[in-house]
């Protein structure tokens, strides 16, 4: 048994894989929790197994998971990624640690009850419907009309969202879903259709301890129609803590957390700013993704992960500091490069003109020079995101506006037998 | 028999094109002033004689050119650009009728001056120096060093802008200026200014009688493209409040202040540095590019609308002069940029683009057939997109898309002399 205090994470893939180094720095031991027996395809890469002293993988049996986490008697226990949220309610209400709960669990897990929730609160929200058979999404389509999204009922990034402007286009998009199976390879239960909401979309991201909130971060992301997508999201933009529509944002968001019974740990809220003011797109209980909140970091000195830390293990100097305004040092955009066609990869030639920029910080590729670039039309199919990071915010947009220039036809050097 | 009362407009080129058709809507008639002999070979395209009763060629003589207008008793004179400025001041001081005066009219044309003259009024400014040689150029870098920019002491547009970062730069800078003449035709020495760090904006204001009013703001985007630094690349309209722009308002009053703006449009570009707003420049006369076209269709009205208020009915201008803009549709105005020189057959993506939910209008300055110049500054864009909608998102959204369409592959050129840019055509063709 490790002779340091312990704090276990639920599923720390993805950007939550910084959590653990970040436990360890502050003199914690960490042991892992696998919601599933194998850990998931896209996101079993990201896992730093030399991270934890123990992974504890959940079979079903939460008398099981239970008993074996209780042997390294944790002072707190979080959820890393959106798989692990209700599972970790489930745990740190048993354990009897701080928690969220599991009363409104599945209002936090499920998007349709979660915006039912919210709406029940005195939250204006959007028109909507959940269909399981087509006579329902179909008569609620009749009522409703123009332009809606259908999603599944749980779903990872923007994995199976359709945009729907005619009858023809919503059972098009039902009969896609219905016969589908998640990144994660879940089966669907169901459709999920909303009105379209028009307006840009931001994220907030906070932290809560005992019901207070934390806002750490405010993003606009920005959105492209490309690819035969609406919407596809093209770079995320870290915003200053205060202004007009941030202060309409953080009101309704924190009124969302309140709604949800999120009061303890990491909350990634998506949101429109509609005319009639923030409408929820949809909450996480847990981090934001994309690594978000490193590059926030870098703006901002500590973001969500570094609240998220002090939330688990040092309550008294969150408390202390929850309701400072974190201020901008840097600049900071998040860009998804978007490739305009699939085919082998032989190179990126403008990547160094990229790299030159006096405000460039880091370019992860995920496609790589050798191997296949996809067409993007997902949250999965970025080749690329760069980050731009500089104290002067009219370099960080003139660097990004070069590289969107960049971007596109001629960034991606294809294999002749593609490129025909 | 009642005469239909007469405005005058020295030099109704590029926008100010649009300003005798709203006087005329307004009951009056317009009389030309071509400022110079012959209409600059790049504004002759975009003058409409058939707006005008009648054209006056100043031949240099301003009592001959007076005397010749007094016949038709205007009741105001209006620059329509940059180059009719210093004329226009002379001509409304000599007829008595509403001006700045001639007193400051240097301050007001040449770059230099201007900034010398905002510094002595107490307002913070850029360091710099007028170098007519060699020598004084290089003894003022040696004390500044950094980034620096040299133009000319008058142009139009960014033609003729350099920014050095070394001393070889500075001299290569100095060399080219002084060996070459602007796009309106004009050199008298060069400016070098140490280089302002920050967002730059437009504030577009109409002056009467010492008053100003706001009729627009931009926020001007830049890009390092085709080796030049800040590039202009788009304009977006700002709401008339907001932190930056209540600083940039602030410091555009005190510039007119100081530069004796008092009557008439004028068009202040600024840098907002983390010190504060910096004067890049100002002219008293209309903003350029058509974006004061593209405000009306955002706020219902922009700075021609007021400038013909100011001219013919001041006691409109001044019963609603501090009322602020509001935008009921968010506009932006993208200049497209192409990688290469050469023969443009066509824009194959542009069908892309005015499919799009807020696309309003595109400006084609290069015909498919013509030469197409790889953009270097503002009098080589292929292309000006306008895009227009209710909704902010939807703009941004179309815009950012159009940008991503923008560079290799929006352009199919031909016989490429210039640039790393290559058509899809040429690169299967090089690979073949």
């Amino acid at each position: 048994m490790p002779s340091r205090p312990v704090v276990a994470i639920v599923d720390a893939y993805s950007t939550s894989r910084h959590l653990a180094p970040m436990f360890n720095e502050r003199g914690y031991d960490c042991i892992h929790v696998q919601s599933t027996i194998e850990q998931p395809a896209p996101a079993a890469p990201s896992f730093r197994g030399e991270t934890f002293v123990a992974n504890i993988i959940h079979r079903g049996d939460l008398d099981e998971t239970v008993a074996a986490i209780r042997e390294y008697d944790p002072v707190a226990l979080i959820a890393g990624m959106e798989i692990g949220v209700e599972l970790a309610d489930t745990l740190s209400e048993t354990l009897g640690l701080r928690t969220n709960g599991t009363a409104q669990s599945t209002a936090r897990r499920n998007k349709f009850d979660m915006v039912e929730t919210v709406k029940a609160a005195g939250l204006p929200a959007a028109e909507q419907v959940m269909a399981t058979d087509w006579d329902t999404l179909s008569a609620w389509y009749e009522r409703v009309g123009g332009k809606v999204v259908l999603k599944p009922i749980t779903s990872l990034g923007n994995d199976g969202v359709y945009f729907c402007d005619n009858i023809d286009e919503v059972r098009e998009g039902f009969e896609a879903l219905v016969n589908s199976t998640n990144v994660l390879g879940v089966p669907r239960d169901g459709v999920v259709a909303q009105e379209y909401l028009v307006g840009s979309e931001y994220y907030v991201n906070t932290v809560s301890l005992d019901g207070v909130h934390h806002v750490c971060d405010i993003w606009w992301t920005e959105r492209m129609n490309i690819n035969g997508v609406l919407d596809l999201q093209s770079s995320c933009h870290l915003l200053p803590r205060r202004g007009p529509e941030q202060n309409a944002l953080v009101e309704y968001a924190l009124g969302v957390l309140d709604a949800l019974g999120i009061r303890n740990g990491a909350a990634h809220t998506e949101l429109k700013l509609t005319p009639n003011g923030p409408r929820l797109i949809e909450t996480g209980a847990r981090a934001c993704g994309g690594d978000l909140p490193v590059l926030a970091a870098k703006g901002i000195g500590e973001a969500q992960l570094e609240w998220s830390v002090d939330a688990a293990v040092d309550p008294e100097r969150f408390k202390a500091r929850c309701y400072d305004d974190y201020e901008i040092d840097k600049h900071v955009i998040c860009m998804h490069m978007c490739s305009p066609k699939a085919g082998k990869l032989v190179g990126y030639p403008k990547l160094p003109q990229i790299e030159a920029m006096e405000t460039f910080h880091e370019a992860l590729t995920f496609a790589k020079p050798g191997g296949r670039v996809p067409e993007t039309t997902n949250d999965w199919t970025f080749p690329m995101l760069v980050h731009f990071v500089h104290e002067v915010q009219s370099h960080v947009r003139r660097d990004y506006g070069t590289a969107r220039y960049l971007d596109g036809e001629g960034f991606y050097e294809l294999a002749p037998d593609d490129n025909a | 028999m009642q005469q239909t009362p007469v405005v005058v407009i020295v030099d109704a080129y590029s926008t100010a094109r649009h300003l005798a058709p709203l006087f005329r809507e307004r009951g009056y008639d317009c009389v030309h002033v071509q400022s110079v002999a012959e209409i600059p070979e790049s504004m002759v395209a975009s003058f409409r004689p058939e707006d005008f009763t009648a054209t006056v060629v100043h031949a240099g003589d301003l009592a001959g050119t007076v005397e010749v207008l007094a016949g038709y008793a205007p009741v105001a004179v209006v620059a329509g650009m940059e180059l009719g400025v210093r004329l226009a001041d002379s001509i409304t001081q000599s007829m008595g009728l509403r001006t700045n005066g001639t007193a400051l009219s240097a301050a007001r044309r040449d770059k230099f001056t201007m900034v010398e003259t905002a510094r002595a009024a107490g307002i913070p400014v850029a360091g710099q120096v007028l170098a007519t040689d060699w020598d004084t150029l290089a003894a003022w870098y040696r004390e500044v060093g950094g980034s620096v920019v040299l133009k000319p002491l008058s142009s139009a547009g960014n033609d003729g802008v350099f920014f050095c970062d070394d001393v070889e730069q500075v001299r290569a800078a100095f060399t080219a200026l002084a060996g070459t003449r602007n796009a309106l035709g004009l050199i008298d020495g060069v400016v070098a200014q140490e280089y302002l760090v920050g967002g730059e904006f437009y504030v577009n204001t109409v002056s009467l009688d010492g008053v100003h009013h706001v009729c627009d703001i931009w926020w001007t985007e830049r890009m390092n493209v085709n080796g030049v630094r800040d590039v202009q690349s788009s304009c977006h309209l700002l709401p008339r409040r907001g932190a930056d722009q209540d600083l940039l308002v602030e410091y555009t009053f005190r510039v007119l202040d100081a530069l004796g703006i008092v009557n008439g449009p004028a068009h202040t570009e600024l840098k907002l540095t983390p010190a504060g707003p910096r004067l890049i420049e100002t002219g008293a006369r209309p903003c350029g590019g058509d974006l004061p076209v593209l405000t009306r269709k955002a706020i219902g009205e922009g700075q021609l609308e007021w400038t013909v208020d100011g001219a013919v009915d001041p006691e409109r201008f001044m019963a609603r002069c501090h009322d602020d803009y509001e935008i009921d549709k968010h506009v932006i105005c993208m200049h497209m940029i192409s990688p290469s020189s050469g023969t443009l057959v066509g824009y194959p993506k542009l069908a892309e683009i005015t499919a799009m939910d807020s696309f309003h209008e595109a400006l084609l300055r290069v015909a498919p057939g013509e030469e197409i110049h790889r953009s270097v500054g503002d009098w080589t864009m292929p292309m000006l997109v306008h895009f227009v909608h209710e909704i902010q998102s939807n703009v941004r959204r179309d815009y950012g898309t159009a940008r991503y369409l923008d560079g290799d592959g929006f352009y199919d050129i031909t016989d490429i002399t210039d640039g790393a840019g290559f058509t899809g055509a040429e690169l299967q063709e090089a690979r073949a």
